[in-house]
């Protein structure tokens, strides 16, 4: 944009020395101080597998002009079947033997943060925890944010630190530690008056104990043997999302690109793409698919004929080569001037064929789809 | 084929920004509409990057920050 | 849940309203009568119809041609009227209050020729010397007329007394002048509607405006009809008749002050005057008397 033409400049030069046109008081850019919202998820898999029932709570609270406190609490009760190893068949294909229907498990998170708005910057801290018989995370997250060009462009930069501690229902005693540092900075762009775009590089550094203690792995020669992982992850991700309202069918579409490596030999990407609608009556809708493919690990196989030299080898089914292809929906009602209510549903085709490269197997194939509620007050 | 992705995200987007215009405050009327907010709702977020963190080996994310959740 | 909250009142010879987004009328009902205050303060102070008016003091001295010190706030405005006659080559004139005796409210006819020359030779910002806080007269029978600016200082300043009270959204609205305090609790922008200088129930253009001001000036709101055609209140220092070219013009800035100013000089400008925004690059819209419209708003066709 062209700088301010020097008449201009003059004008506001005169303007700011007269008494009482300038107001002192702090810019407060909170828009919805007083908030809470609630959720539940249902979430299910496939082939009597696991399912999950999730209720979150989150409030806000304003303080001052300029600080928000920020509140959230997380509870997750898992029921079901998970798979603990893969076995080979008697014809030769390998299949997945799971744990006995009955494991239940709860867990329980709480955070607390602040924002400090202070004119063009904002500034997030916040500290939670989880703490249960065999997982314990204390994290705390710091976040920056400055607004330039009249809130055209904003950056942020951002840090989080866990610190976990994992142990096994079966073996209780046997604790054992990692941390994780994640680091992003990231750019929100105004393209024009219909759309933006945002780009943001994120880097994540883990140390400690990084394999599942729920999982093994089959080796022909040996037997069972402990899922075993290096205990040093770095990862990098990198995020490109664009968005554009076209005022031709009065709708916006949202593209989301997500690529990332890891020192694991592990490589994605994903793309989500969603169509989001206004309706009469203060409706929102929206519908989209998401496409997500991954390489294997280097240390995976589906089932092992020896046991490898560096010690390291998984056959969770996570760190297989595999992809899927999701479809995601939600509805969003706004109730009065205060209140808001969205039913959101995904469901997800996980599906061997649509790997990256690396190993895997499609007997790990399964859908699973979570149906959320969330209800919202503004004030 | 990675790299390549990467790369083309990274001129595209130096594309986009030399590209980019100043909206004015009084010109914001179309992306203050709420099917323009860049970013879910928190909640709706923290779901879908749980859920994506735990059947899935790559990294999580759906846009800018994120910061410590807590997953397992 | 906040409300809406209007506090109408009149001053400046104008309707004038603030309104703003309170949880109970209690708190508000006082900070929009300290706010009207003080444009009521300015109204009094700058009024060329007072006799007890700050004005009427300086031109009683303005008609003996001698010299007089000014307060701050009249030294910060007289500062601002100097810069707006510089950037206006010489056509925004505070001076031009001297026109006044040819152009009253009863005037049914043109002035005459003879009366408008001796007139204008009373007429001249570079007749004055300036000197914080002296004002000299350099000819007699010289008069201010503050007209072009108190309405727009007063409505950054009722803005500003109501944020410092702690209000957050809503507007200030002084005949047509407009400061925004905030823009709706949702942040919503106020949508404010420009008046076709022609058609009374129609807009020109409507802008979405969530902070700063927009000010309009045009020749449909105070004017003479003489002999079946219209004349604007906005006086030609140079010629001492009534401009012609432009209808109205309203200009977008953060200070309602600067818009003001900058709408008074483009229809000082007349048939210069859309050339002399784009330079200033404000936005703006403008329409002239053959009712067609340019400036930045006008390519939005919302």
């Amino acid at each position: 944009m062209a700088a301010i033409s020097g008449k201009l400049a003059a004008l506001t030069a005169a303007a700011m020395a007269l008494p009482g046109v300038h107001t002192r008081a702090a810019d407060l850019t909170s828009p919805n101080p007083f908030s809470a919202e609630a959720s539940h998820l249902e979430y299910s898999e496939s082939g009597s597998r696991m399912s999950v029932r999730v209720n979150q709570a989150t409030g806000t609270l304003p303080v001052t002009d300029n600080v928000l406190l920020v509140g959230n609490y997380i509870q997750d009760v898992m029921s079901g079947a998970s798979p603990i190893f893969n076995a080979p068949g008697a014809g030769g294909d390998p299949h997945q033997v799971l744990t006995g229907a009955s494991v239940f498990d709860r867990r329980e998170a709480e955070d607390i943060g602040g924002v400090l708005f202070a004119g063009d910057n904002q500034f997030t801290l916040r500290q939670g925890w989880s703490l249960e018989n065999d997982y314990k995370s204390i994290w705390t997250s710091i976040e920056a944010r400055r607004f330039a060009n009249q809130k055209n462009t904003t950056f942020a930069v951002g840090a989080a630190f866990n610190d976990d501690g994992v142990s096994s229902h079966d073996a209780p005693h046997d604790y054992r530690t990692r941390i994780k540092r994640d680091f992003f900075a990231g750019v929100t762009q105004i393209i024009n008056e219909r759309s933006l775009f945002e780009v943001s590089l994120a880097y994540s550094y883990s140390n400690g104990y990084l394999s599942d203690p729920y999982k093994l792995v089959f080796v022909q020669s040996t037997g069972l043997l402990p899922d075993a992982r290096p205990s040093q992850r770095r990862q990098f991700a990198l995020t490109g999302k664009y968005l554009a309202y076209v005022p031709a069918i009065d709708s916006a579409f949202q593209v989301v690109e997500s690529l990332s490596t890891d020192n694991w030999g592990l490589r994605s990407g994903a793309l989500e793409v969603q169509w989001k609608k206004e309706l009469p009556g203060e409706w929102l809708v929206s519908a989209g698919g998401r496409l997500y493919s991954q390489s294997s690990a280097d240390f995976y196989k589906v089932v092992f004929q020896t046991a490898p030299g560096d010690g390291l080898h998984s056959s969770d089914y996570r760190m297989a080569a595999f992809g899927s292809m999701a479809w995601l929906a939600s509805v969003t009602k706004q109730i009065g001037r205060n209140f808001s209510v969205q039913f959101s549903a995904e469901r997800s085709y996980r599906r061997y064929s649509l790997r990256s490269g690396g190993t895997g197997f499609d007997g790990d194939d399964y859908l699973w789809s979570f149906y959320l509620a969330t209800l919202r007050a503004q004030f | 084929m990675r790299r390549r992705i990467g790369v083309a995200t990274a001129v595209l987007a130096l594309a986009l920004l030399s590209a980019c215009a100043t909206v004015q405050p009084w010109e914001r009327g179309t992306l203050a509409k709420p099917v323009m907010s860049v970013d879910d709702p928190p909640q709706e977020k923290t779901q879908k990057l749980r859920t994506y963190k735990a059947k899935e080996g790559g990294a999580a994310a759906t846009g800018v920050g994120g910061g410590g959740c807590g997953c397992n | 849940m906040p409300g809406l909250y209007r506090y109408p009142f009149h001053a400046m010879g104008s309707r004038c309203e603030i309104r703003l987004y309170a949880e109970s009328d209690d708190e508000t009902a006082a900070i929009a009568r300290l706010a009207a205050a003080d444009v009521q303060r300015l109204d009094a102070k700058y009024s060329s119809y007072r006799d007890d008016s700050v004005a009427a003091a300086i031109n009683r001295v303005g008609a003996g041609g001698g010299a007089i010190e000014v307060d701050a706030e009249t030294a910060g405005l007289l500062d601002y009227a100097d810069t707006c006659f510089e950037q206006s080559e010489g056509l925004f004139d505070l001076t031009s209050g001297a026109l006044r005796e040819a152009w009253g409210a009863q005037c049914t006819a043109l002035p005459d020729a003879t009366l408008l020359e001796r007139l204008l030779e009373r007429v001249g910002w570079d007749k004055l010397l300036w000197s914080r806080p002296r004002l000299e007269f350099g000819v007699r029978g010289m008069a201010l007329d503050f007209g072009g600016v108190v309405k727009e200082y007063a409505a950054d300043r009722a803005a500003v007394i109501c944020l410092e009270a702690g209000m957050k959204h809503g507007l200030v609205d002084l005949g047509g002048d407009i400061k925004i305090i905030g823009p709706h609790p949702d942040g919503a922008p106020w949508s404010v509607g420009i008046q076709h200088p022609r058609q009374a129930d129609a807009v020109m253009a409507t802008l979405q405006v969530s902070r700063g001001a927009v000010a309009t000036s045009g020749d449909y709101e105070r004017y003479l009809a003489i002999d079946g055609k219209r004349y604007c209140h906005i006086l030609s220092p140079r010629t001492g008749m009534p401009v012609e070219g432009l209808a109205g013009v309203s200009v977008f800035a953060d200070e309602c002050i600067v818009a003001g100013s900058a709408t008074t000089i483009a229809m000082l400008m007349e048939e210069r005057g859309p050339s002399w925004l784009d330079e200033v690059g404000l936005p703006h819209v403008w329409m002239d008397k053959e009712q067609r419209v340019g400036g930045t708003y006008a390519r939005l066709d919302r």
